[in-house]
């Protein structure tokens, strides 16, 4: 007996030790049965789904864009740091630098508290208020830092 | 219309409150949770009740469910854990130590017994792969989306599965099982 034909029969065997009449689903009886529950599922009309933002930021991880988008943050970080490093935007009255742990990462990043870092800290301050931004954003490799990284940019040793 | 739409768009609208959503969703996943509960339960209409209850917690835990897309693992666990409170309620654990009886199918003779036999001494991820495939004829694709795991390893599961089926069947006098 070749071996489809045994596996044939024994599947005929499955199909009769296992197969049943095939359920079917009663949604009046359930409904009835479970009103409690489903009054708890429609109660909840008109909210806001949950899935929604957590698979956008996972189809956007995904996306090729997304990937793309990501880069251009990147770039626009480090153009940013370049500006911060040689730029001279006056600091306004009052907007001197809050401390780090009030500061969201985009905030710490800004010109202006990229700007107010150079001005109280120099080169220094910048690489410490880069640092705490991107401790903030989570891991990354710590083998060089943004010091380093703009000397290497700026071809200065 | 709701039995156009894809299970992950339902489970969504459920999640915001649409009834017809999820009886939709009730009705596609109702076979396969009698399946699992079959398998863990040796009473059919039990297996009906835990599938059912299973879709009652569904409906009020569904905002607890982070991926829409694992609505079918996530319902087959709390399935599973309803089945074996009511098996436990009746005493009647499948672990091996009792041959499964489907209720409604005719002893058409001592092949169905040995196999039914056979059947329950299989491992429960097994067993219920084996269900899940010969209760209703359910597809790769639908079991796919009940348990999570890919049509290949579905596939892998039942060819084990029935591997150790068939050396059962061997030891006991079906010398023409081999697979």
């Amino acid at each position: 007996m070749s071996e489809h034909k045994n596996e044939e029969w024994l599947d005929q065997q499955l199909q009769r030790a296992v197969n049943g009449t095939t359920p079917v689903f009663d949604a009046q009886v359930w409904k009835q049965k479970y009103a409690r529950e489903f009054q708890t599922l429609l109660g909840r009309s008109g909210q806001p789904s949950r899935f929604g933002t957590s698979q956008t930021v996972r189809l956007v991880l995904r996306g090729s864009i997304g990937k793309l988008a990501i880069a251009a943050a990147v770039l626009a970080t480090a153009g940013v740091l370049l500006v911060g490093r040689f730029g001279s935007t006056p600091v306004p009255p009052g907007s001197g630098p809050q401390p780090a742990a009030q500061q969201s990462p985009a905030q710490m990043v800004s010109m202006i508290s990229l700007s107010a870092a150079f001005r109280s800290g120099g080169l220094e301050g910048l690489d410490k208020q880069c640092d705490r931004a991107l401790e903030r954003l989570g891991p990354r490799p710590n083998s060089v830092s943004i010091q380093e990284l703009l000397k290497d940019i700026n071809g200065k040793g | 219309m709701p039995e156009d739409k894809p299970d992950s768009v339902l489970v969504e609208q459920a999640a915001r409150g649409d009834g017809e959503s999820f009886t939709e969703l009730c009705r596609r996943y109702y076979a396969a949770m009698v399946a699992i509960g079959h398998a863990i339960i040796r009473d059919r209409h039990l297996a009906e009740d835990a599938a059912q209850q299973a879709f009652a917690k569904a409906a009020v835990h569904l905002p607890k469910l982070r991926r829409a897309d694992q609505f079918g693992p996530w319902l087959a666990a709390i399935c599973r854990n309803e089945a074996k409170d009511l098996a436990r309620a009746r005493r009647e654990l499948l672990m091996g130590d009792e041959p499964a009886v489907a209720e409604g199918v005719p002893d058409s003779g001592e092949s169905d017994k040995i196999v039914r036999e056979a059947l329950s001494h299989l491992p429960a991820e097994a067993k219920e792969v084996i269900y899940l495939r010969f209760y209703d004829g359910l597809s790769y694709d639908r079991i796919s989306a009940v348990l999570g795991i890919s049509e290949q390893a579905i596939n892998g599961r039942l060819r084990r599965a029935k591997k150790r089926l068939a050396q059962y069947l061997r030891r006991s006098g079906f010398d023409e099982v081999d697979l």
